[in-house]
């Protein structure tokens, strides 16, 4: 498989079902509030599309903000789990609660407690919570993974735990990390979106108002045309922290030098 | 320099047992052994990073003691380049970082044009150089290394024993050495230990006496003889088994 293919295979693959999608809309006559042929949907998408950037915007907006907090919070409390045995085993089932908890559950309650004129803030915080777990949970296995060795060659050297911690333990475990901030990152997006459709009217900035609101007016088309933009969030978010974890592991890391070759 | 004064170290059954050794100021000790038997948990006891079950191992002036060490394994941070691998301990004792001084001691393990190369584009044996080189570095007292050459081809072997041996001497060196090659540890050291195994004791101690040509002690009939002894005992310390 070379290069190309991989990326354009998909592209082909979709453009197909499109055209199939297209022509058995066409041959039953499906009514466009039940399932609009793509041609619909891509009409709706250039009609709103201010609209529709402006919601995509602001959900982003709010994404990357949530998952850089998740991610500072997380290498935190991995940071102050590895210094201290006795707050990682008190601390960590906590955040375990966190993680299992489903957000939509929780989310009521922060709207409340944040107040309902502060959408936005109640929508970042439920997303920070789904967030954070997988950056913690990796973070904390790199600093356990860290080679006895090298560890020991720190210790013959009389290093601090300052040094241990930026010269040792984080670079070591930057791969986990960013393994990590890769399942986050979409966590974060999806946590963003179920956050806005509890909070629903307050926030209507973003695409879940969108969603809602054409779902209510059977406005399919436009519904699609949200959704579409959802996917492509996502992707592009995926793809940047590929990136983000490609351009730092380059020249050093397995993972990194043996897709290449 | 160093001394072990009944020495046991115990894991999921004994490792060493009754390890009585002093180590003088400036000298080069080896160590044989069969695989398993102790000796690169000896090292490790030796630079404190284990503490004996029994017994104590103590230093002569721990307050100047400065340690180099050579793992087994060659422990590089793959993160780092060659350069930044070696003058690690410069920045961890917060010593001014002297790249020349790193790259002078590239130079000396043969690694001069590699010092941009990461870990992961060099070979073991060069890995084991960089490895070396770091130790060095630092101007250590004491250093222990655990099976350096193992990896490396005849030629380079020779090359860095001769420089081994040529560090140790300029810079007055308490040396260390363990190593599976019965000829490497005579040509070397002035005192060849054997260990045996199950638990590992010392079972044999030999010193060399020092030619003034380390070339022409290699050939001569002392260093057969010398070899064969020494391989005997270590064939008796496997049978101890
Ligand atoms: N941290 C540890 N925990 C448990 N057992 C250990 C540990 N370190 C070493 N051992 C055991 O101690 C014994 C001696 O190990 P050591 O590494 O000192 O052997 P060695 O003489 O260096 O062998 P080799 O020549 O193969 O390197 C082995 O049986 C090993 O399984
Ligand atoms: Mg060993």
């Amino acid at each position: 498989m070379n290069k190309l293919s991989t990326y354009f295979s998909p592209i082909i693959a979709l453009f197909i079902i499109f055209i199939i999608w297209e022509f058995l809309v066409n041959l039953f006559s499906i009514q466009l509030y039940i399932l609009p042929a793509p041609t619909d949907i891509f009409l709706s998408l250039s009609d709103n599309l201010r609209e529709l950037l402006l919601a995509t915007l602001n959900t982003l907006k709010i994404t990357l903000f949530a998952f850089l907090i998740a991610t500072l919070i997380a290498i935190g409390l991995a940071i102050i789990f590895s210094l201290s045995k006795i707050l990682e085993i008190s601390l960590y089932p906590i955040t375990v609660i966190f993680q299992v908890t489903p957000v939509v559950a929780i989310a009521p309650l922060i709207i409340i407690w944040v107040g309902l004129d502060n959408a936005e803030m109640a929508i970042l915080i439920l997303s920070v919570i789904v967030a954070f777990f997988p950056v913690l949970a990796n973070t904390n296995l790199g600093f356990r993974s860290v080679d006895k060795n090298l560890k020991e060659l720190f210790l013959i050297n009389r290093a601090s735990k300052w040094q241990t911690l930026m010269k040792l333990n984080l670079p070591y475990a930057t791969p986990y990390i960013l393994t990590g901030m890769k399942t986050s990152i979409g966590l974060a997006l999806i946590g963003t979106v179920v956050a806005e459709f509890v909070a629903g009217t307050g926030s209507s900035a973003g695409l879940s108002w969108i969603i809602i609101e054409s779902g209510n007016r059977l406005d399919i088309a436009k519904l699609f045309s949200a959704l579409i933009l959802l996917v492509l969030s996502g992707i592009f978010l995926f793809l940047l922290m590929s990136t983000i974890e490609y351009s730092i592991l380059r020249r050093w890391h397995q993972s990194v030098k043996e897709n290449e070759s | 320099m160093l001394n072990f004064s009944n020495v046991h170290m115990k894991f999921d059954k004994d490792v060493l047992s009754d390890i009585n050794l002093n180590i003088d100021s400036g000298e080069f000790v080896s160590i044989l052994g069969p695989s398993g038997c102790g000796k690169s948990t000896l090292l490790r006891l030796a630079s404190n990073l284990a503490k004996p079950t029994k017994g104590v191992v103590d230093y002569i002036s721990p307050k100047d003691l400065s340690i180099g060490f050579v793992f087994q394994n060659p422990t590089l941070m793959p993160w780092r380049t060659v350069l930044e691998n070696v003058t690690l301990p410069l920045e961890l004792n917060k010593k001014k970082f002297s790249k020349e001084e790193a790259l002078m001691w590239l130079a000396r393990v043969g690694l001069k044009d590699k010092e941009k190369s990461y870990p992961n584009e060099l070979s073991g044996g060069q890995m084991m150089r960089v490895s070396i080189a770091r130790s060095l570095i630092n101007g250590c007292n004491l250093l222990l290394l655990d099976e350096p050459f193992a990896a490396l081809d005849e030629i380079t072997r020779r090359k860095l024993e001769d420089d081994l041996l040529e560090i140790w001497e300029k810079e007055n060196l308490t040396v260390l050495f363990v190593t599976h090659s019965v000829s490497e540890a005579i040509y070397l050291s002035q005192r060849v230990l054997v260990l045996s195994s199950g638990p590992g004791k010392i079972v044999y101690e030999k010193n060399i006496s020092q030619y003034n040509s380390k070339e022409e002690f290699r050939g001569s009939k002392e260093f057969q003889a010398i070899n064969s002894e020494i391989f005997e005992k270590l064939k008796s310390g496997v049978n101890n088994e």
